[in-house]
């Protein structure tokens, strides 16, 4: 499992962030939480990130801005957007700016676990090295 | 030069119209007496007395002729020899005796007769007492007149008064008049009427004339109480009754017209308002007035002989508004610049300024009411448009709240669920491995529990805000409120980027109030700093909410933010009704938190924020009696 690919979690909802991390590693995937996207862009592990499962709402920079800020660093991490809310529009707009998903709370674990094999997919494609 | 263009042409004609008798005695008694001056001194004697206002009217007017008189002063003697009740050869001597005496030592310039009868007397009086002393007649008939034609140093003015043009009054006011009835002393005794008594077979020619004189006043007003229609009564004079019950004439009229049945007509005017309807009547003034002018011109110098007689029209047409109307006279038939006396003043005469007074009262109450209905009626449309308004406006608010509380509720309640699906999921993941992790699925299953619990506690905070309180106050902790507030809309804060920094402070005194609508202020301000930092991208959107003990003893709830602040020209409008800067605000929000705090006996105000943005600032009075019971020290200490 030293393999396993890392997937991390952004949500600043601690019960949230938690549980979705206990599902993933239930799923066998190693999975790092941040309670925003500040501490995730600060951290070490921006680059060994494998797909990244981010809330939509968050106070300081929101999921969006995360998924924009990854793109303008030339990281090209797949990004799974959770949001409490649901907005059509959004869900249009993250998708087209590259999101593998868009998930709605409380979200469906086929759909996640979908959601992440595409991720990691696309990963393993874009870095076969890795 | 000629004599002719000397004295002049109307001169001439004047002189040519001097009656026969004048014009005899100037060229025969002009020369002795024109050259001394006169005394300056007038007898006038009266053919009647003082119960005759008439006379009594003309001497009046003689004397404020003379007094007015730039040639004055002079003195004026009286004497009424009262002929109507006295009179005889006797009765003449007598008199002359007494003025004889009584006149010894003054000296008399003119004298001036008033009545035919006078003129006869005085005339005796002059030949014994005054000798060569001019005499001015008044009030004399054209008859009585013609017959002093040959006395000397005499003038006068002549009056027109017929008994024809007395019954041609009466006709013209009744045109089918009959016969007339004659009332008076006997015509032959009378002075004033006595040649009416020559014209009376002409008249009777015309009319049957019913012959009164003569009579007792019981008889009299027997008799005139039951004349037969068409008649027209002719009052002359009464000073001695059949009777022998003398009468002041005007007081004798006065009985006659209490019971006539029919109209009188009277020839002067001091009859007028004793009961007649009136007539071509003699007024007194002016006959006195044309005696004193022509007194006046004698003692100036001219000599009676001179001035030729005059022949005023001394009668005008005057009738009593009251006859007229007893009798249905219309004033239309009445001859043309007739005088009406006695007339009832109208209302409008007697009040108009009252009237109008009251009218312009009226009318100003009138308009007065009709305005005030005007706006009663207008502020009751704008009132119910109003209430209908503001019902529709709490409506959509409402409305529009719910569906901003459902998006809040979605979202917290949505969270908790996420947090318990994927515990649940991962929980059972857990548990189907191939060698089951008992320890993350317990841990799993506790966080189930702590989701749900936390779901609850949402739902809680919900229905405490749209727990209905009823009329009833309770004592709310501002601090729980501002919890449950964040708390509801902690996502949406969240969802915009915005920092929350609470400071509370603590314990913080108990408010009287309905924590619902406390809560929707809070709600409301809390959701106006989020939209008031939407624009903001240059620094952190932040919204501070402090609870406070305001001295001395309030409690102050403040929620700050760091948005673009409140433009200084609106600081006045923020808190009007329908005053918005947002675009799809219907700016009810901070008018109905005003109220709702003020009806806390609170206040609302906003301020500017220490760097940017600003702060709207609720007071509320803290709850005394609670904030000193132990109960509450204990409730406080506990949290």
């Amino acid at each position: 499992l030293q393999q396993a690919p890392v997937i991390s979690i952004v949500d600043d909802d601690e019960g949230v962030r938690e549980a979705t991390k206990s599902l993933v590693r239930s799923l066998g995937y190693s999975a790092l939480t941040f309670c925003s996207a500040e501490e995730f862009l600060g951290s070490a592990h921006v680059t060994s990130t494998a797909c990244l499962i981010a809330d939509v709402q968050m106070p300081g920079l929101s999921g969006i801005e995360l998924q924009e800020r990854l793109i303008a660093d030339g990281r090209r991490i797949p990004v799974i957007f959770v949001t409490a809310f649901s907005e059509e529009k959004l869900q249009g707009h993250v998708l087209k700016s590259g999101a593998i998903g868009y998930l709605r709370k409380p979200f469906d674990e086929d759909r996640l676990i979908e959601f992440i094999d595409a991720a990691l997919k696309s990963y393993g494609g874009q870095n076969p090295a890795q | 030069m000629d004599l002719t263009e000397l004295v002049g042409v109307s001169a001439i004609k004047r002189l040519s119209l001097l009656s026969a008798l004048c014009l005899v005695v100037s060229t025969q008694l002009a020369s002795p007496v024109a050259t001394q001056p006169l005394p300056r001194s007038v007898l006038i004697i009266n053919q009647s007395g003082p119960s005759r206002p008439w006379y009594v009217a003309l001497d009046n007017s003689f004397r404020a002729t003379m007094i007015s008189s730039p040639s004055g002063p002079y003195s004026v003697y009286e004497e009424d020899l009262d002929l109507n009740l006295f009179n005889g050869v006797n009765y003449e001597e007598s008199v002359q005796a007494f003025f004889k005496k009584k006149y010894r030592d003054k000296s008399i310039g003119v004298i001036v007769a008033v009545g035919s009868s006078a003129v006869e007397y005085a005339l005796h009086f002059r030949a014994e007492i005054w000798p060569d002393v001019p005499l001015v007649f008044a009030a004399v008939d054209e008859t009585s007149a013609a017959q002093l034609k040959l006395a000397p140093n005499v003038t006068g003015s002549i009056m027109q008064m017929t008994l024809r043009e007395m019954v041609t009054e009466a006709q013209v006011l009744f045109p089918d008049l009959k016969r007339i009835a004659l009332v008076g002393d006997p015509l032959e005794r009378q002075t004033f009427y006595r040649p009416f008594k020559d014209e009376l077979p002409k008249v009777a020619a015309e009319l049957e004339v019913i012959d009164l004189t003569g009579l007792s006043m019981s008889e009299l007003r027997r008799r005139v109480a039951t004349l037969p229609t068409s008649t027209a009564i002719v009052y002359t004079a009464i000073y001695l009754d059949g009777a022998g019950v003398s009468y002041a004439p005007a007081d004798a009229l006065g009985l006659v017209a209490e019971v006539a049945n029919r109209p009188i007509f009277v020839d002067i005017d001091s009859d007028l308002g004793r009961g007649a309807v009136g007539g071509l009547v003699i007024a007194a003034a002016p006959v006195g007035e044309e005696a004193a002018r022509l007194a006046l011109r004698v003692l100036n110098g001219e000599s009676a002989s001179s001035i030729p007689v005059t022949v005023g029209l001394f009668d005008r047409p005057i009738f009593d508004w009251r006859q007229l109307q007893r009798w249905g006279i219309s004033e239309a038939r009445l001859p043309p610049g007739s005088e009406i006396r006695f007339r009832d003043p109208t209302a409008w005469e007697q009040y108009s300024t009252q009237i109008m007074l009251i009218a312009a009262a009226m009318l100003f109450q009138t308009i007065l009411i009709i305005a005030l209905f005007y706006e009663r009626r207008r502020r009751r449309s704008a009132e119910t448009v109003s209430r209908i308004t503001m019902a529709k406006l709490a409506d959509s608010n409402r409305v529009a709240t719910a569906g901003e509380l459902t998006a809040a509720i979605a979202h917290e309640v949505n969270q908790p669920l996420a947090a318990m699906v994927a515990n649940a999921n991962a929980g059972l993941r857990w548990l189907a491995n191939k060698a089951p992790d008992l320890d993350e699925a317990r841990a799993a299953m506790k966080n189930i529990v702590s989701a749900g619990h936390r779901a609850g506690e949402v739902i809680g905070s919900i229905r405490a805000i749209f727990r209905n309180d009823g009329q009833e106050r309770t004592a709310v902790d501002l601090n729980e409120v501002v919890q449950d507030v964040l708390g509801l809309v902690r996502g949406e804060l969240q969802a915009q980027g915005i920092l929350v920094h609470i400071e509370l402070t603590r314990p913080l005194p108990l408010v009287l109030g309905h924590s619902g609508q406390l809560q929707q202020v809070i709600l409301n301000l809390v959701r106006n700093a989020a939209d008031a930092m939407n624009s903001v991208s240059d620094r952190a959107r932040v919204l501070r909410v402090k609870s406070a003990i305001h001295d001395p003893d309030g409690v102050l709830v403040s929620v700050g933010d760091s948005g673009t602040g409140i433009d200084p020209k609106n600081v006045d409008h923020i808190f009007d009704s329908f005053f918005t800067t947002k675009a799809q605000g219907m700016g009810m929000g901070l008018s109905i938190c005003r109220s709702i705090i003020e009806a806390h006996d609170g206040r609302l105000w906003a301020s500017s924020g220490d760097g940017h943005g600003s702060v709207f600032n609720i007071q509320l009075p803290a709850w005394r009696e609670l904030r000193r019971s132990p109960r509450h020290a204990a409730a406080a200490t506990r949290r």
